[in-house]
């Protein structure tokens, strides 16, 4: 688990968001906020709001009410300039990894830093970049393949290394071991707590995956009805009586 | 019906939104100059082999079918003229236009879709890189440059199959042939057609963006939204056919 040594201010603030698709309540009144250097998985059941949650969180979803703030910024207040300056320190890992189907694994890797190079300081070179951000997810032997020739789990592990390109703040996972089976997808969870350990960015991890929720995070929030419904670490919501709680805990 | 009528006015309106913010964003750095030159050379190289084997045939079977009424008439020495006419105006550009509704068209729409569907226009978006003017504008700018130019191409093939009929069924030797469909077309058979290959390309490549961007049908909706895009594109290419023919009309005498 992630020490919580570097825990200082709070990365992400949210305040009572609201979010809906038509007449589709997803999201009623959510609060949360994340901390420096702090892993947090977010709980829910399919179709609760997990991926609107995030989205809206990098700016790709607009909100309907509520503040949400980012690295000390009022997201919905950014110019494109602006949100495409914080989102530089924001990675974020798409549920079905969303790799470029048209360009080579190292292409990929390569994508973020076309914009954002000029501003990374160090004069280390692109290729060595991108071989160290391979590497630290144990593929430097995929930089040429595409991405059609990896499996599923090889795919969120590239997809894992563009995040970790730009050495971002905080890192929002989506489902990182959904559509895994059981053993590959605690192998994604431990490597996510390796990547976390060493580069000590924030995460938020949205999940309904508890073994990966134990394995990367020291608290979870339990998203249920557009709201945090209970929050608190792996122990205390596994003794919880509550039925929803339960739900998710059940084995 | 109303409902028919009313998604026809609503896509039209869309498609024209997504035009106009086509020619709000071309010209604003940053460029994709290398991703413009993949796409250019991706449709060209997509749509070349059939662009010029269907030119070909088109040519053959123009002159071998009028070939026999122009013999009636003793005005078979017209031939090159004629044909040379019908390929220049008509034929070539929008053969070659629907050929690459089919091929470019549906492909451009399809690829975009598929990216939205799995994300990875989202992705694009949040690595910094405006999804837009890295995926829309560059294809859009290179099918509007490509599409003339395989016009030409189609023009010259279906030119050459044509005087290869006529030098087999009547001995006309190809530099005769060329020299008399060169001395009869002027410019004004040819600006009209290239600058409506323009156009074609133009409409062809910004329907395939518009229905691929803003598809939303999941993996399944793929197929249907590339369909969708080449029948509208095929038909913009018939509307713009007409308008190209009453403008360049008034232009030139026809
Ligand atoms: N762009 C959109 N337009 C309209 N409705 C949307 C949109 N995105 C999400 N929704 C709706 O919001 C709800 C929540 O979707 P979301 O993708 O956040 O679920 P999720 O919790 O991530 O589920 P899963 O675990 O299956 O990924 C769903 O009912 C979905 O239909
Ligand atoms: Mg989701």
């Amino acid at each position: 688990m992630n020490s919580q040594k570097n825990i200082s201010q709070p990365v992400i603030e949210i305040n009572d968001l609201h979010k809906s698709f038509g007449t589709n309540h997803v999201l009623r009144g959510f609060n949360f906020t994340l901390m420096d250097g702090e892993n947090v998985a977010v709980l829910g059941k399919s179709g609760s709001g997990k991926s609107v949650l995030i989205k809206c969180i990098i700016g790709l979803i607009s909100i309907d009410s509520g503040t949400l703030n980012v690295l000390g910024q009022s997201v919905p207040d950014l110019s494109q300039k602006e949100l495409d300056i914080i989102r530089r320190d924001v990675g974020f890992l798409f549920q079905g990894a969303a790799l470029y189907d048209s360009m080579s694994v190292k292409e990929n890797l390569e994508f973020p830093l076309r914009r954002h190079h000029e501003k990374m300081n160090g004069g280390i070179s692109m290729k060595k970049r991108v071989e160290e951000a391979l590497d630290s997810v144990g593929l430097l032997h995929t930089l040429h393949l595409m991405p059609s020739e990896l499996s599923g789990g090889m795919k969120k592990r590239v997809a894992l290394a563009r995040t970790l390109i730009l050495q971002p703040k905080i890192i929002l996972y989506d489902e990182p071991t959904g559509g895994l089976d059981p053993i590959t997808g605690r192998e994604i969870s431990h490597l996510i707590n390796e990547v976390q350990s060493r580069y000590k960015t924030a995460a938020l991890i949205i999940t309904h995956d508890l073994v990966c929720a134990k394995i990367t995070t020291n608290r979870i929030v339990i998203l249920s009805e557009g709201k945090n419904y209970k929050e608190g670490n792996y122990e205390e919501l596994d003794q919880s009586k509550d039925s929803i709680v339960e739900e998710f805990f059940r084995k | 019906m109303l409902k028919g009528l009313k998604k026809f006015f609503i896509t039209t309106g869309e498609i024209t939104e997504f035009s106009i913010r086509y020619f709000r964003e071309v010209l604003f750095p940053p460029y994709e100059f290398q991703e413009l030159l993949k796409q250019s050379f991706l449709i060209g190289n997509k749509s070349i082999a059939l662009v010029g084997s269907t030119g070909f045939i088109m040519g053959i079977v123009l002159t071998l079918q009028t070939r026999p009424t122009l013999v009636e008439f003793g005005a078979e020495s017209w031939m090159p003229s004629m044909v040379g006419i019908a390929i220049v105006r008509e034929i070539g550009p929008v053969i070659t236009a629907l050929i690459c509704a089919g091929k470019v068209g549906s492909g451009i729409s399809a690829e975009l879709a598929s990216m939205k569907v799995t994300e990875q226009i989202d992705a694009m978006e949040v690595s910094g890189t405006n999804p837009f003017k890295y995926l829309v504008i560059t294809r859009v700018t290179a099918a509007t440059i490509m599409l003339p130019v395989l016009v030409i191409l189609a023009d010259l093939i279906s030119l050459g199959g044509s005087a290869l009929v006529e030098y087999a069924k009547g001995g006309v030797t190809l530099q005769l042939y060329f020299n008399k469909v060169f001395d009869y077309l002027n410019f004004g058979d040819l600006i009209p057609s290239i600058i409506k290959s323009f156009f074609f390309g133009f409409a062809i490549a910004i329907v395939g963006c518009y229905k691929g961007f803003t598809s939303s049908k999941g993996t399944e909706g793929v197929g249907r939204t590339a369909n969708e895009a080449v029948v509208i594109s095929s038909m913009l290419v018939f509307i713009i056919d007409f308008i190209a023919v009453l403008v360049s009309d008034i232009f030139y005498d026809l």
